[in-house]
């Protein structure tokens, strides 16, 4: 089987394909502007001279401009090893979000003599949420279509929501993105209520407690630049932690808060620094991971942040003061 | 002193730097051992190429330091699949690459031979026929081109786009959006979007450690030999000393922490008769060996254990098949019933009960207690007791939270 670390999928050789797959001929400045665009930093430097230069001849130069050797048609096979990534996605349990049956039939069949790049048996998420989504239920498939449709075409949903108090709330939404959850194995749908389009803050619904979806045919030009919304909704002063680098805590807190915008720096031999960003969503979240690795690490702020922890320690203390402290 | 390449040869030593500066970046340049100083300003320098938005440098009294600062929440893919994408190549690699295709898209099918003239005709181009025939089995094996024989020609073809079937299955267009991000080895589905001129604009992804990717051509070693059934010698290295061992053993399965970011592999120690896990990330190389003929039957026999593993561990200290532990939580009935949520999805089926007035107990019996603590402290301030009869648990417990009190309202 092909290896995955190949130069069949070299950068360069997907910026020369996405070159000659759209047009036979270009400008200097377009192909600079291109390679910048998609290559790594550095690559205009190597890349340029060979497309424009004597060097691999895809290009013959006339009148400054270049004229592709290459059909437009150009395409690459796919290799065995995607092929055989694909016939695995095809048995994940949300597949049928995406395909029908007939669909998976004929994808199956293309593929017929290659086997899975891996089964989902080969994997055990050992401590996932035991309370995942239900893929297979024909309502969740139909709100999740609605949905990714009305995200291609920017267009407003009408949803009907049943809140977890089960309070049913019927609102305008402009949906932006899906967010899956791999502990959870859920989708969340990131969405713009109508009426706060001009300073856009996300809001997030769970889709399993979606209950209706109806386009309404009323679309936008361009959805809500959602990083910035979101990014907005963080905290200015992040959480400030102290971690002592004991029975691996620093390796451990590093990997485990990998996941979060942070910065960390070094105290001294043993201690380290980490200021991590967080926003009020995921505040509960980020407070218990940090219970989780106990004296290993310490909170020093946000004032804000600190304060939950200390509640925490402090009710903790009262249901354990009973007891005699350990010597 | 020689030229600086942006793409690399081998993954090995750059998959470590990335890892580096990624999950740790605090590293200034006379921290990164192992290596000369040439070495890490030419992977520094490779690093900011490669994953240029995504570099930030600090100035600390020891000096600059470079990392990696990535919101997965704010991400429509994994910037670190870059790093997969920077292979080196020689001229002749990548020309043949857009000439033999190109070719074979007007001639269908064709020899080596015939393939190498008309590129000479068509392109301008001269190669030796060796080196396109070469490249044409490169191709044929990796699937790429078909090969097949004609009297005594070989004629290779090129299989058919990947956009034709996506035509007629639209949705695995918005599938791979998500696998790419979702899946394990979702590099290969990054890959297929490259080539398909993909890009995600619909699926964001939480709870995902962007760092795994730096594993998964180990990770897809160890898949091939879980479903051969065959055993494997691993080299390991130690993340706390750094120390390399080997070990041998067969390869069941991959264990995931949705929430730690760890990932293990669980192997069969037939000498031990037992079960042990080896982080991932510690692995740096895979032999494999024979068939190991009881496969299936070691791995039913895991399916039934891991029901009572709570993380990783299979056996506990006391050596007895089974620790017990019972939590006993305040809970408020009228205001935090999300509690009695977590207990239940997270608590991998234990027995909930109602005792008393705001009270609740949460029990279960599993083969190493220990590794609950980390979960068990996410529950501090609601914690009336804890009872085991593996000691240790106990005892760190009340240690642990009591030098965090000392530490947060008496230090000082």
């Amino acid at each position: 089987m092909a290896e995955l670390f190949s130069e069949v999928y070299n950068c360069y050789y997907q910026v020369i394909k996405s070159l000659i797959e759209k047009k036979n001929y270009i400008s200097e400045d377009e192909l600079n502007f291109r390679i910048k665009n998609n290559g790594f930093e550095e690559s205009i430097l190597y890349l340029l001279p060979k497309l424009t230069k004597e060097g691999w001849g895809f290009y013959e130069k006339e009148n400054g401009i270049l004229h592709s050797k290459l059909s437009t048609d150009f395409y690459v096979p796919l290799t065995d090893l995607q092929k055989s990534y694909l016939k695995s996605i095809l048995t994940d349990d949300k597949i049928g979000l995406f395909l029908s049956d007939r669909e998976l039939h004929k994808i199956n069949e293309a593929f017929a003599h290659i086997s899975p790049l891996f089964h989902g048996d080969d994997f055990y998420y050992y401590d996932r949420f035991a309370d995942k989504d239900d893929y297979k239920n024909p309502e969740y498939k139909k709100h999740f279509q609605t949905i990714l449709s009305a995200i291609k075409k920017q267009e407003y949903l009408d949803i009907l929501y049943e809140s977890r108090f089960e309070h049913r709330v019927h609102h305008c939404y402009l949906p932006c993105r899906l967010e899956y959850s791999i502990k959870n194995d859920c989708f969340r749908l990131l969405a713009v209520n109508q009426h706060n389009l001009r300073n856009p803050r996300i809001e997030i619904l769970n889709l399993s407690r979606i209950r209706e979806t109806a386009p309404t045919g009323k679309r936008v030009t361009r959805l809500p630049d959602i990083n910035r919304s979101l990014q907005r909704s963080y905290y200015k002063e992040p959480v400030r932690i102290i971690i002592k680098n004991k029975r691996n805590a620093l390796e451990r807190a590093m990997l485990q808060f990998a996941n979060y915008e942070k910065n960390t720096r070094r105290l001294d031999d043993n201690t380290y620094e980490c200021l991590i960003y967080y926003n009020k969503k995921t505040e509960t979240e980020l407070l218990i991971e940090i219970l989780s690795f106990g004296p290993m690490i310490k909170v020093v702020g946000s004032e804000a942040f600190l304060q939950l922890i200390k509640e925490r320690l402090e009710r903790q203390h009262a249901m354990l003061s009973v007891r005699t402290p350990p010597s | 002193m020689s030229e600086f390449k942006e793409l690399i040869k081998s993954f090995s030593k750059s998959r470590e730097y990335v890892r580096d500066f990624f999950v740790y970046g605090f590293k200034t340049r006379d921290e990164f051992g192992g290596w000369s100083g040439r070495t890490y300003d030419n992977e520094r320098r490779r690093l900011e190429s490669w994953l240029s938005g995504y570099v930030r440098q600090d100035y600390t009294e020891k000096g600059k330091n470079i990392y990696l600062s990535m919101d997965s929440n704010l991400l429509d893919t994994n910037p670190l699949y870059r790093v997969w994408k920077a292979k080196s190549f020689t001229d002749n690699d990548i020309m043949l690459h857009f000439y033999i295709l190109d070719y074979l898209l007007q001639s269908k099918k064709e020899t080596a031979d015939g393939i190498t003239d008309g590129i000479l005709d068509i392109y301008d181009m001269m190669f030796d026929s060796q080196l396109v025939r070469r490249k044409c089995n490169e191709y044929a094996k990796d699937g790429i081109l078909t090969k097949e024989k004609s009297g005594r020609e070989i004629l290779y073809s090129l299989n058919p786009s990947f956009r034709e079937l996506l035509s007629s299955c639209p949705g695995l267009e918005d599938a791979l959006k998500l696998y790419q991000l979702s899946s394990p080895l979702g590099i290969v589905g990054n890959t297929i979007m490259d080539n398909a001129s993909l890009t995600n604009d619909i699926f964001r992804i939480k709870h995902n450690f962007f760092v795994h990717t730096l594993e998964d051509e180990i990770l897809s070693v160890l898949l091939q030999a879980m479903h051969e059934e065959k055993a494997v010698q691993i080299s390991i290295k130690s993340t706390r000393s750094e120390a390399m061992h080997t070990m041998e053993g067969v390869p069941l399965k991959i264990f995931i922490s949705t929430r730690t970011g760890r990932r293990y592999l669980c192997l069969y120690l037939p000498a031990k008769r037992r079960f042990t896990c080896a982080r991932l990330d510690s692995v740096k190389e895979v032999f494999v060996k024979e068939p190991f003929p009881p496969y299936k039957e070691i791995k039913e026999k895991l399916e039934k254990n891991k029901i009572s593993a709570w993380g990783v561990s299979f056996q506990n200290e006391g050596h007895t098949r089974l620790e017990h532990v019972k939590l006993t939580l305040h809970i408020s009935e009228s205001s935090e019933a999300y509690i009695l949520n977590r207990l239940q999805r997270e608590g991998k089926g234990g027995t909930i009960l109602h005792i008393a007035p705001d009270t609740f107990t949460y029990e279960i019996s599993v083969f190493d207690a220990n590794e609950m603590l980390p979960w068990l402290r996410t529950f501090i301030g609601r914690i009336v007791d804890i009872e085991s009869d593996c000691q240790k648990l106990n005892s760190l417990f009340r240690r642990d939270f009591f030098a965090m009190y000392h530490m947060y309202f008496e230090e000082n």
